[in-house]
């Protein structure tokens, strides 16, 4: 009983620091954005409703042209991932062990409280765990030039979400390959990168 | 009159209402510009990232999507953002180390005197990014464990432990321990 007691109030001790923190922190001042500053982006806002036409507006004369250059990116980004994964390396499953134990790891605490499932999913079922796999099996092998490639930057937390652009290009290809994770990946993605403006193909 | 929610103002600005935005903007100016501001440190940087997020938002209207919390939605867009600050700022090199201290206190820090709250925000500082970060997530936007997993694209546990982290460091830093 007096265990229990013990642990319950180390199992607290956490709450407590950070309610301490907490109340640091509220005596600190409200900072608050600069008026101008404020009127910046409220202007900012008007002009984006109005009906004016942006950078990446397109007149209706030249939409066919548009619409035959996104076709054009398409096909050569297809292109360019068909190489690419004709060249990948043959995987090594077994130096990879120890990356899979940490990125399998198993977690439940998200759904429990209720927060969005594409948010969780951008986090756990984006395509960076093949990505990281790919990546280190590409290090791990024993092809001299895989050895001798500068590994990928890897950005700091994120550093198993891909970069956009990279990311787009895959969900390009399993659109083009009726792949049926493209639902998924484009919701994981939209988590991810909600102000990153998809190609038309895209789109729904 | 019931309250329009952070979702349906955006849903109507994504429509045309620049009044439903102005709403919008004054619920959640303070709280995204404390985030941006307490993670560079200095207002002039600060005041450019906090406008590039409004800039961002604003952009990306039509492609929000109700199901997500709106605040969670604009502080993935802030996170992004202000990553994309430091990858820029910092040689690469140093951003693989996991570890990025903001570059000084501010100039908030000179109208604070040697009390706790200056301590505080001097301990906070010196936090690694994404403790900070995290730690920033729950006190200024008061978001849990997996909404703060969510915004920083991370799984809950690796956001429980970063939170944890920078609570016992600023305990420590504060001498409490």
């Amino acid at each position: 009983m007096t265990a229990d007691r013990h642990n319950s109030k180390a199992g607290n001790q956490p709450e407590r620091d950070l309610e301490s923190i907490r109340s640091a922190w509220s005596g600190l001042e409200k900072t608050e954005p600069p008026e101008l500053l404020d009127q910046a982006v409220l202007n900012q806002a008007k002009r984006a409703v109005e009906d004016r036409p942006g950078p990446g507006w397109i007149p209706k004369s030249n939409r066919g042209l548009a619409a035959f250059a996104s076709v054009a990116v398409v096909v050569l980004a297809i292109t360019l991932v068909v190489e690419q994964q004709d060249k990948a390396p043959v995987p090594a499953p077994a130096k990879l062990d120890g990356f899979r134990l940490d990125l399998d790891e198993a977690d439940s605490a998200g759904s429990e409280a209720g927060i969005p499932a594409e948010m969780e999913r951008a986090a756990e079922e984006s395509p960076a765990k093949s990505t990281l796999r790919k990546s280190v099996t590409a290090v791990s092998s024993s092809q001299p030039e895989a050895r001798g490639a500068p590994p990928e930057a890897e950005p700091m937390s994120d550093a198993l979400v891909p970069q956009p652009e990279e990311w787009v290009r895959r969900l390009i290809a399993l659109k083009a390959n009726h792949d049926e994770k493209l639902a998924s990946e484009l919701a994981a993605f939209r988590a991810a990168y909600p102000d990153y403006p998809l190609p038309p193909e895209l789109e729904d | 009159m019931r309250e329009r929610t952070d979702e349906a103002l955006m849903k109507a600005y994504a429509k045309g209402s620049l009044e439903a935005f102005e709403l919008l903007y004054a619920r959640n100016r303070g709280i995204l510009y404390r985030y941006v501001l307490r993670q560079v440190g200095d207002a002039a940087t600060a005041n450019d990232l906090y406008q590039g997020c409004w800039e961002k938002i604003i952009r990306a209207r039509k492609r929000y999507r109700p199901s997500a919390p709106f605040r969670a939605w604009m502080f993935r867009i802030a996170h992004n953002h202000v990553m994309d600050y430091f990858r820029k700022a910092k040689p690469e090199s140093e951003i693989a180390e996991d570890v990025i201290e903001s570059p000084s206190p501010g100039p908030e820090k000179l109208y604070l005197d040697q009390n706790r709250t200056a301590r505080l925000m001097e301990a906070v500082s010196k936090l690694p990014f994404e403790q900070r970060e995290a730690l920033l997530l729950k006190l200024e936007g008061g978001f849990d464990i997996p909404e703060i997993a969510g915004i920083t694209g991370v799984k809950p546990e690796t956001a429980k432990s970063r939170l944890r982290y920078a609570v016992n460091k600023l305990k420590s830093e504060l001498g409490e321990q």
